[in-house]
């Protein structure tokens, strides 16, 4: 179905509310990616979303938007917090699917001669791929029901990470309202040896270096310089973020019906935020989400282990420190202002990032006079961005933006294209060392199956939703 | 010396210019052409697949169409399967029996589709056949048949997290049977 776009801004078009809708839709793109939304569902999908109750704003995409399910990849929408809903389907199967980035004190020059012993060191030491879990780890309940209350925060007293590392994570790694009794007995049993794993598709650890740096005043105060080595970790909360989503659906259809909420596409399922499913949702989610948190920290502690081993060295002293963790698949509940007026609403991220600016008192302390960190990976065999939040991402998308370079071929199109090509090969002709378990999954993320990040934070940039800082290349990539 | 001249024959054909392969070709059809012309070879037909895999930006879907409905949520099954694994081992397997209750036809095959998912995600064993003994629009009993997973063994391709109610449909279709669509979360 094609719909009818106007450009109000340069990078921002208006959907104008139509049928069903009780809101307009925003969307930020160039005109090419508007070009490529209409041959998709993507665009459908923001119409549906801006068709829920309670809905605050428009239903708002980024410009890596494409088609998901429910939602659309690269959505945000804010919820009353009294009168809105709450939906799985705007936030996924794998609830805090996130992204963090380290970065280090050793320069490109000095790791290029050790790249392929850490890569293998690296793909050792984090289970990755189908069903990956870890037989040095099995999680009794009652440890993990404590994971499941406090994230990050329990892997660090645990010794498996520093306590400066939660000043440097989005909710400081632990989500409030987190209740693991609303977790099946199978969604635990899924989470009980997969602490500490990557998994598998889109999921990777990356050794990557500081490319450029576009703002030296921010790249400064962030502790960057030109070469030096990075590490970006994207993962999730793993089968048990997936079975806390499959266990929620049906309650929600069934809820939906019961609350009179017509939905154009099931997976839209929700309900209100102030009902007895949607508490119980919103305290699975949020265990399920530190349970992410957690996962994203064992795998730090795996990084600096493999980097000490290497580089025979104390990790300390490499100084792998983290800039800053977030969210790519969550829903929380946030104060903003609306018309003057301080509102709590529930704010739906699905592929999208939170981006609060300088000054903001959820912005972390160390960040303060900067704004928050924003990391944007992009491809295995381009670049990635860091980018900082803004004031206009406040204003006007609930301080979201983009959360990556976002898909442009489907699984089976980049399969195509990848068919009888070398693509490690072709890596490590660009000096990309290449370790994954799947040959599948080579295929299916093959550069070009992405957009050009490049333009999707240029996007961000131009409509003032973030702030570029640097661009860091690859240099290793471990997949599922 | 000189060479013999055979006297021209004009009763076998010429061969012309070939090559080994084709040398084979003339001979046999000079040969024996009239017994093969007279033999019809009839081409090997591939049974058709029930199910086609849809392309998704993100993840996969699955259209099936069948004669029946317990037909098509066995197609949409093999679909799954495929998805999972594209050369998956025969064997018996054991067989565990399934109940489902769901609300209507469509939300009762992302269930159905979930209980043999989660075999592979929470048992780990894989499923090799599926058996339907009982269905309407609102319930199934049927037979999901595994064996043990070995990750080595089956060669998955890639992780499914879940099955989604995106664009679900199943449907009757007059004169033609049933045609169900799903997608999964990849």
């Amino acid at each position: 179905m094609k719909h009818r776009l106007e450009e109000i801004a340069p990078g921002r078009w208006h959907l104008p509310r139509r049928g069903a809708m009780r809101t307009d839709g925003l969307i930020f793109a160039d005109h090419a990616m508007v070009k490529e939304l209409q041959q998709q569902e993507a665009l459908s999908q923001v119409a549906n979303v801006a068709t829920l109750p309670g809905i605050v704003g428009p239903a708002i995409a980024m410009p890596d938007i494409h088609w998901g399910y429910g939602f659309p990849i690269g959505g945000v929408a804010a919820f009353d917090a009294q009168e809105g809903v709450i939906s799985p389907g705007g936030v996924g199967y794998d609830i805090n699917c996130g992204v963090r980035l380290l970065r280090s004190n050793i320069e490109v020059e000095a790791l290029r001669p050790q790249l392929k012993r850490l890569a293998d060191d690296l793909f050792r030491a984090v289970p990755s791929g189908v069903g990956a879990h870890r037989s040095d780890m099995q999680l009794n309940d009652k440890t993990l029901k404590r994971v499941l209350e406090e994230g990050a925060g329990w892997a660090i007293r645990q010794g498996y990470g520093r306590e400066g590392d939660l000043e440097h994570c989005e909710a400081y790694g632990t989500i409030d309202g987190a209740d693991p009794e609303r977790l099946s007995s199978q969604a635990l049993e899924r989470g009980k040896n997969q602490l500490g794993t990557l998994g598998s598709g889109n999921h990777f650890v990356e050794i990557g270096y500081v490319e450029t740096i576009a703002d030296t005043h921010a790249g400064a105060a962030l502790g960057l310089f030109p070469g030096q080595v990075t590490v970006s970790i994207h993962s999730g909360s793993r089968g048990l973020g997936y079975q806390v989503c499959e266990d929620a659906l049906p309650p929600m259809l069934a809820a939906s019906r019961r609350y009179g909420i017509e939905l154009p596409d099931r997976q839209l399922c929700c309900a209100p935020l102030s009902s007895p499913e949607g508490k119980g949702y919103l305290g699975a989610m949020n265990a399920a989400a530190n349970f992410a948190f957690a996962n994203r920290q064992f795998i730090t502690d795996q990084v600096r282990q493999s980097f000490a081993r290497v580089f025979s060295q104390p990790e300390a002293a490499m100084r792998l420190n983290l800039i800053y963790d977030l969210c790519h698949n969550i829903a929380r509940m946030e104060k903003h202002q609306i018309n003057g007026v301080q509102r709590r609403l529930c704010v739906h991220r699905k592929g999208a990032s939170r981006a609060y600016p300088p000054g903001h008192p959820e912005t972390p302390a160390a960040y303060r006079s900067l704004g928050q960190p924003v990391v944007v990976p992009g491809d295995m065999g381009r670049y990635s961005y860091l980018l900082l939040g803004t004031a206009g991402a406040l204003q006007e998308s609930f301080a979201s933006t983009c959360h990556g370079a976002g898909r442009r071929l489907s699984r089976q199109a980049a399969k195509r294209a990848a068919r009888g090509r070398n693509i490690p090969g072709e890596l490590a002709a660009q000096g990309i060392e290449l370790r994954t378990t799947g040959r599948e999954t080579i295929a299916e993320e093959i550069p070009e199956a992405y957009k050009d990040v490049r333009e999707v934070v240029g996007v961000m940039e131009q409509a003032g939703l973030g702030r570029i800082v640097a661009r860091l290349r690859p240099l290793a990539v471990i997949k599922g | 010396m000189t060479l013999q001249k055979y006297p021209a024959d004009n009763h076998t054909p010429k061969p012309p210019f070939f090559s080994r392969q084709e040398w084979v070709k003339w001979y046999t059809d000079a040969k024996f052409g009239e017994a093969l012309r007279s033999v019809k070879i009839q081409p090997t037909k591939r049974k058709p697949l029930p199910f086609r895999l849809l392309e998704h930006t993100a993840d996969i879907g699955i259209e099936a169409t069948a004669g029946n409905l317990a037909e098509l949520f066995v197609a949409c099954a093999e679909g799954l399967q495929q998805i999972l694994c594209s050369h998956p081992v025969q064997s018996t397997g054991e067989g565990h029996p399934i109940r489902i209750r769901a609300y209507d036809s469509e939300e009762l095959l992302v269930v159905w589709l979930a209980k043999i998912l989660g075999f592979v995600t929470r048992r780990d064993l894989f499923p090799l056949r599926f058996q339907i003994e009982q269905i309407d629009e609102t319930h199934l009993d049927g037979i999901i048949f595994t064996e043990p997973l070995t990750l080595k063994h089956h060669r998955l391709n890639g992780e499914i997290k879940g099955v989604t109610y995106h664009q679900l449909t199943v449907e009757e279709i007059p004169k033609k049977g049933w045609r169900a669509q799903v997608y999964l979360d990849l």
